[in-house]
Order: structure tokens, then C-alpha cells, then sequence
């Protein structure tokens, strides 16, 4: 006789425990998250106290991510006259001293908006990991799934339009940003094509507004007892996406996601691509008070023919950044949005000539900063003239989120624990660049 | 034997932790900080958390993380991070609580080295600051002191900050309940910074219900609103007397309103004792019948920085006279988005010869 054999109950399985244990593992209806927390909270360790803000300069963020590892010399710190150049040229800005690689022509003449970031410094060279510690500060790991800058935002900030969401991704994977291990109302809306709006919206032909609360309220009828029974997070999270959704399909705010409301001549200057087409989404967004707004543009993993390339991609951020930034500031917007455009990584200052490309290099890249209180027309930190190492004002991932966290007045030292109860603290302890802020 | 011991001892051991739980109650109750909780920090915490002091090879170590809990003034200042070290009352929000809790194989549990507290360790300190984390007469080390505003940003102040303070100063902040249900509560009425007295007050995903009769409700919060985001609601020239009454308007947004050229200036050409809007740094009039006419009493706004007319009556002529007269006012009057690419460069890259 062994201990297991002492523990086992008394009892054998009965039907309605195999049916519970089965809904369980078919579900994915856990009750142990719920269990373990309140056994935590007992302990007084998983309880969390509410977060005080600080002063913010900005109320909204779009994030413009550069998904695969955007060359830095190419774009936004060119080394003219070093051998790491390249093909491609310099230019001049109007802002003196500051300028950027020939494919910026359009940004070129907007640089008193923007604050470049030249001394971006990460550990990790990988997409995955890469890309993971940009958007949640934190080490890809397998046993837990950290949540991503918007979920932050809205977890500690909360909506400021109560129909939308307040996290919005578009394009790119759902995989890219995510709620992490916060409650489902914090995960982003996924748009995969900014022309198609929100799929879905609209309600089915035939079914009218009573109809559907007649149905919502049977449905809320028949889960009673089952919610009841498994009163957990996930089983309340599946209702809260029922209620996000039909709040969110009633919102006056709706047309927002439309785009097809812009004047032709707003959507050319956008750009008639994905990329564009997006940023004219995520201004609409932001109009309405959608807190947190990421679009992304991938194909920057240059290993081969990196400077044909650059041609191709960067007239495409061009137009979609330069117009976003002078449409927000015409409309007001700039004043409290802060715009990023950021990546996991840089490109090899040195070219593999046999496939004229350009390899992931952590050690030092770029990001730029415009609006939300940042001051315009200046440049953090400084690569070498060779752009193989940063000799000023090294800013790390986590001091870059921590920065756009101290824009918005995030508290940076407030932890949060996650289900299993460890703490966590947005931006991970970086340390934000107040030198960026007016 | 082997296996009846064992079962003996689990049996033992339930017993030993019944009799704990009967226990407990009166040997924790009440613990006093000098003789219950002070062992404990003295004897796992004070070698890293106590005063400056030289290691065994002369280094000076100072306190970690900028933490000592060696005094009454450090235990409630807190460490560099955060203020929260201690929350008398709250153990829960306490963080020397949450940190000396954690999983024993958390990275981040205290003390990071050698054995975690004990059970009865933690029920010590986290009843002694449930029940108010009363220090009686132990002061020890002096020094430390209780920051005034927990949680506030360190650094330089940003210029938001700098305005707001200036224009904030001496006013006495509103009763909360003067806050609830403002306009209906169709107004989102929240501080413009922490701690402010100032209020920004907007009406997201209301605006069509927005009134004149409805904006009435900001009455009583005239002389505390600093910041209005009146953008594309339903209210006329009728409310610029309203908006004419709040002397701290910092920031006041009137974009998409029914707002005319000939109310700005019947409002904002008073008899010449009235000192209007003198605080206010940007006024969005984008897409209202502002005219030429009202540039010339928006252009003696003494602080106006940022002033939006775009998609307006104004005329080229008039922006520029504006321009000119207040070099430093950034006058926003035409979208100058760039001209859409040639056709033919979005398909596909362009090639480069040789």
C-alpha cells in the first residue's frame, strides 16, 4: 500500500464528476487559476492594490511596428562617407544637424515634430524573442505569457471611449500584441485589412435589435447554471467578449473603423497599400478616443538584397508616417498623441556582399518618438561613425517602454502579479528618456 | 516499519497543524512591532537593508534598492521605487508583504538568499501592519521621511506640468460629489494631472446628446475647468458665454461645433475690463464658421500657442496676417498632407540601373 493509494477517496467516479472533469479538459474550463488565486490572496500576495498615475502628456499611443528587424542605416541614423553606407544616401532634414537615409524625402521635412532615438540597444537577436521583449518588456519564456504595452495601458489607464476597445492591432499576427495574462477585456482587436473595417459588425438580415436581445437574455438563461458552477475567469471572460461585442456592434462609434469615409485625396496621401491605409485607420481610432493603436509593416528582414528592398519599404513608411504626422497636427491631435515607430532589432551596419544584405543586429538601432508631449526636433544618443556601437545614451527596450509608460503616466513601479503570483511591473524597470519630453 | 511511520508522521504532523490552527489566534494576537516584528527585520533583513557600511574588502554597500529598515522614518519612506513598502492598515498592499510571500523559488522573494520566512514570520508582520503598523515608542535609526504625494514621477517637471501648477495655485479642489454626474453624466470629469485641482472634462461617444442646456451642468465647474474637449458636440454660439466664464481654460477644443465667427467675436469683445481666456494655450476651431473677423480677437489671447482653423471661412490672407503678427503661434490652417505618389511607384520596387 503506498501513499497515493491512501489518498485516493473513498468514492469511485460518478457520472456527473467525469461530465464536470470532462467539461474541464474539453473547455479548457480550468478552476485552478481561481483556486491557487484565492489560496494567494489569503496569503495577502496576489491581491492587488489600485495603481496611482502620474502626470501624462499623452492620452493616446499609435505604434507603428517595423516587424522583422529594420535597418538603422538605411533609414533613420545614415553614416554617409563610412563603408557600412551602402548604396544608399543621406539627406538633409529641417531640423540642422539631424538626417535621415534619401528614402525619407516626406519625413525629411517634418523632423521639428519627431524625436529620433539613435542609441536603441537590445540582448535579444532572434525574431520571436526580439519582437516579445519590444512589445512586453519582458524574456520570451515558456511558462507564462507576459501582457503587451496596450493591455498595460488600458489595464492601469483605463478606456476613454467606453464602446470601442481600447487596444486595437492592425495587421500583423493576433500573436505579435497580446492581453498576456490580464482578463480578456485588455486583448486587442485584431483588423487583418484596414479597407474591410471591422468585419461582422453589422447584424444578420432579418435580425432586428429586439430579436437579439431576445436571444442574448435566453443565452444569459441557459449559462446561468453553468456560470455558476464554474465561476472562473475564463468562463467570464467568454461572456465578457458576448458583452464587449454587442456593445461594441451598438457603438455610435462604429464608423471610425470605416475608412472609405475619407476624401479620395486623404487615402492617396496615406498611401494605397496595407501599411497606409492602416495609419488612416488608427488616426480615425484615435479620434475617438481608441487609447492604444498598433500597425504593423513587416518584410524588413533583409538578409538579401537589403537596398532594393529599402526602396520598396521605406517610401511606403514615408507617406504613411509623414501624412499621419501632419494629420494629427492639423487636427489637434499631435498635442496628446504619441506616436513610435519601433522595432526588434537592427541590420549589421557591415554588408554580406555575397547576398548584399544585411544581418539582425541588437547592439544598436533606431526608433523615433513624435507628438504626446515629446519635443520635437531632436536626436537621443549616437551610434559611432561606423554605426557599430552606441557611444551615447544607450536606451534599452525596457527604457523605451518605460519612456512611452512615463508619457502616458503609467506608474512604472506599480507591480502587478500575475495568476501564479509573481510581479510584474510594466516596462520590466526601464528606466524613461525624460530628456525626449518638453 | 517503514511505510506506517511515515503514515504515522503525515498523521502526527495534521494533528501538530490542527493544534497550530487552534493555536494561532493567541499566540500572534496583537504583535507588537519592538518585540515581535523588529527580531524579524534584524535578524533577515537589516544586512542588506540597513545603514551604508563597508564589506569585508573595504567596498562601501549601500542600502539595496534604497531601502533601510533599520527606522521608523526609512520603513515609511519607502524604498526608491516605490513609497509602498508599508501600507499601515493594508498588508496586502504592502510590498515588504507581497515580496516575503512569493513562491520560494520566485526570483524575486525576499530575503533573496538563505531561508524564506517562516508562515508564522509572515502572519507576524502582515497582522502587525493589518492592524495599523504601530511602531509604539520605537524610533530607531533616525532619518527618512514619508514622501507627501505616493507615486509621484521623479525628474524634472514637464511644461504641462509647469502650466497647470501655475494656473492650479491656491484653488481649492471641488467636493468629489460635485464631480458625479456632471451634464446628465454624459461629462467625463477627471483631474488634468494627479493630485491636481484642475479638471479636464470631456464627452466621448456622447456628443450628439451635448446640448447648450446640457453643457449648463459645467456651471459649478466653471472656475476649476482647464482643460474642454467640446469637439464635434451639439452645442452653438449659445455656450461661449459659458466658455467665456472659465478663467482657467488652459486647453479648450471646439472642433465640428456650430460655433460662428460673429459669436467668437460678440464674446470675445467685451467691454475692455474683461480679462478673457487669459490662461488659454490651444483653441481648436477646425471645421466651425470662424471668419477672418474673429482672427482679431484671437490674435490678443495673450498665452495662445497652438490655434487650429482649419477647414474654416478663413482666408489665406488673414492666417498669414495672423502669422505675422504672433510669430510664435502655430496657426493650423490647411491640411498639407504629401501629394499622392506618382502612378506606377506602388507596384513593385523601382530598379536601379547597373
Amino acid at each position: 500500500m503506498n501513499n497515493d493509494e491512501i489518498l485516493r477517496p473513498a468514492d469511485s467516479v460518478t457520472r456527473r464528476s467525469f461530465m464536470h472533469g470532462a467539461a474541464r479538459t474539453l473547455l479548457g474550463l480550468g478552476t485552478m487559476p481561481l483556486l491557487s488565486r484565492l489560496a494567494l490572496a489569503a496569503d495577502g500576495t496576489a491581491v492587488a492594490s489600485a495603481p496611482v498615475l502620474g502626470p501624462a502628456t499623452a492620452r493616446n499611443v499609435i505604434y507603428l511596428y517595423m516587424s522583422g528587424g529594420m535597418s538603422q542605416i538605411d533609414t533613420f541614423d545614415p553614416k554617409p562617407g563610412a563603408d557600412t553606407q551602402g548604396p544608399t544616401g543621406a539627406i538633409g532634414t529641417n531640423v540642422d544637424g539631424i538626417q535621415l537615409s534619401e528614402h525619407f524625402p516626406l519625413l525629411a521635412k517634418q523632423m521639428d515634430k519627431v524625436a529620433l532615438i539613435n542609441s536603441m540597444t537590445s540582448n535579444q537577436g532572434a525574431h520571436a524573442q526580439g519582437r516579445y521583449l519590444l512589445h512586453t518588456s519582458y524574456e520570451l519564456r515558456g511558462t507564462i505569457q507576459h501582457p503587451s504595452f496596450g493591455a498595460w495601458l488600458n489595464k492601469f489607464g483605463g478606456r476613454n471611449n467606453p464602446t470601442l476597445p481600447g487596444h486595437v492591432a492592425i495587421g500583423g499576427s493576433g500573436s505579435i500584441t497580446s492581453r498576456g495574462f490580464f482578463e480578456s477585456e485588455f486583448a486587442p482587436l485584431p483588423i487583418g485589412d484596414p479597407t474591410k473595417g471591422l468585419a461582422h459588425s453589422q447584424l444578420a438580415k432579418g435580425v432586428d435589435d429586439k430579436t437579439i436581445d431576445r436571444r442574448l437574455a435566453r443565452l444569459k438563461k441557459m449559462n446561468a447554471a453553468f456560470r455558476k458552477k464554474f465561476n472562473n475567469d475564463k468562463v467570464k471572460a467568454y461572456d465578457d467578449i458576448y458583452d464587449e461585442a454587442v456593445k461594441l456592434m451598438r457603438s455610435s462609434d462604429l464608423a471610425a473603423f470605416d475608412i472609405s469615409q475619407e476624401p479620395d485625396a486623404v487615402r492617396d496621401a496615406y498611401g494605397r497599400d496595407r501599411f497606409g491605409q492602416g495609419c488612416l485607420l488608427a488616426r480615425r481610432l484615435v479620434e475617438h478616443d481608441v487609447r492604444f493603436v498598433e500597425v504593423v509593416l513587416d518584410g524588413w528582414d533583409t538578409h538579401n538584397e537589403n537596398f532594393e528592398a529599402m526602396e520598396d519599404k521605406c517610401p511606403v513608411l514615408d507617406r504613411a508616417l509623414t501624412s499621419l504626422l501632419v494629420d494629427l497636427d492639423t487636427r489637434g491631435l499631435l498635442e496628446e498623441t504619441l506616436v513610435v515607430v519601433a522595432t526588434e532589432f537592427g541590420r549589421t551596419p557591415e554588408i554580406k556582399i555575397d547576398r548584399n544584405g544585411r544581418d539582425h543586429f541588437p547592439k544598436a538601432f533606431s526608433a523615433l518618438l513624435a507628438g504626446g508631449g515629446v519635443r520635437g526636433g531632436m536626436r537621443w544618443g549616437k551610434t559611432d561613425p561606423s554605426g557599430n556601437e552606441v557611444i551615447d545614451d544607450p536606451v534599452s527596450v525596457q527604457d523605451l517602454n518605460a519612456t512611452i509608460g512615463s508619457a502616458l503616466g503609467l506608474p512604472l513601479d506599480h507591480t502587478v502579479f500575475s495568476p501564479s503570483g509573481r510581479p510584474f511591473t510594466v516596462a520590466h524597470k526601464g528606466k524613461p528618456v525624460r530628456g525626449i519630453f518638453a | 516499519m517503514y511505510r506506517s511511520k511515515k503514515l504515522a508522521a503525515c498523521v502526527w504532523g495534521a494533528a501538530a497543524s490542527l493544534v497550530a490552527l487552534y493555536a494561532a489566534p493567541t499566540a500572534a494576537a496583537e504583535p507588537t512591532f519592538a518585540t515581535d516584528v523588529w527580531p524579524i527585520l534584524e535578524a533577515n533583513c537589516i544586512n542588506c537593508h540597513g545603514p551604508d557600511r563597508k564589506d569585508s574588502r573595504g567596498r562601501l554597500r549601500k542600502a539595496k534598492a534604497g531601502l533601510r529598515l533599520d527606522g521608523k522614518g526609512h520603513i515609511l519612506a519607502g524604498s526608491r521605487a516605490t513609497s509602498t513598502v508599508v501600507v499601515p492598515g493594508d498588508a496586502a498592499k504592502s510590498m515588504l508583504v507581497q515580496l516575503i510571500s512569493l513562491p520560494h523559488d520566485d526570483e524575486e522573494i525576499m530575503p533573496p538568499k538563505g531561508e524564506p520566512l517562516t508562515k508564522a514570520q509572515i502572519a507576524t508582520i502582515t497582522k502587525w501592519i493589518d492592524s495599523g503598523a504601530d511602531f509604539g515608542k520605537w524610533q530607531g535609526a533616525a532619518g527618512g521621511k514619508v514622501p507627501a504625494g505616493a507615486g509621484a514621477g521623479e525628474g524634472p517637471k514637464t511644461s504641462l506640468q509647469k502650466i497647470y501648477g501655475e494656473v492650479g495655485k491656491g484653488l481649492e479642489p471641488l467636493e468629489a460629489a460635485q464631480l458625479q454626474g456632471v451634464c446628465g453624466g454624459l461629462a467625463r470629469v477627471e483631474a488634468v494631472l494627479p493630485g491636481s485641482p484642475l479638471l479636464r472634462v470631456s464627452f466621448s461617444s456622447h456628443e450628439k446628446e451635448v446640448t447648450d442646456d446640457v453643457l449648463r451642468g459645467l456651471v459649478p465647474l466653471r472656475g476649476h475647468v482647464a482643460h474642454l474637449d467640446l469637439g464635434r458636440v451639439a452645442i452653438t454660439d449659445k455656450s461661449l458665454q459659458l466658455l467665456a466664464s472659465m478663467p482657467r481654460l488652459v486647453r479648450l477644443d471646439l472642433q465640428w461645433t456650430a460655433v460662428s465667427g460673429p459669436g467668437l467675436v460678440a464674446t470675445l469683445t467685451p467691454e475692455p475690463s474683461a480679462a478673457l481666456w487669459t490662461q488659454l494655450i490651444s483653441l481648436n476651431l477646425n471645421g466651425t464658421k470662424t471668419n477672418d473677423a474673429a482672427l482679431v480677437p484671437l490674435q490678443k489671447l495673450p498665452k495662445l500657442q497652438h490655434l487650429y482653423i482649419w477647414d474654416t471661412p478663413v482666408t489665406v490672407e488673414a492666417s498669414d496676417a495672423l502669422r505675422k503678427a504672433r510669430p510664435k503661434l502655430r496657426v493650423r490652417h490647411q491640411l498639407r498632407l504629401p501629394a499622392p505618389a506618382p502612378e506606377g511607384a506602388r507596384d513593385g520596387p523601382r530598379r536601379r540601373n547597373g
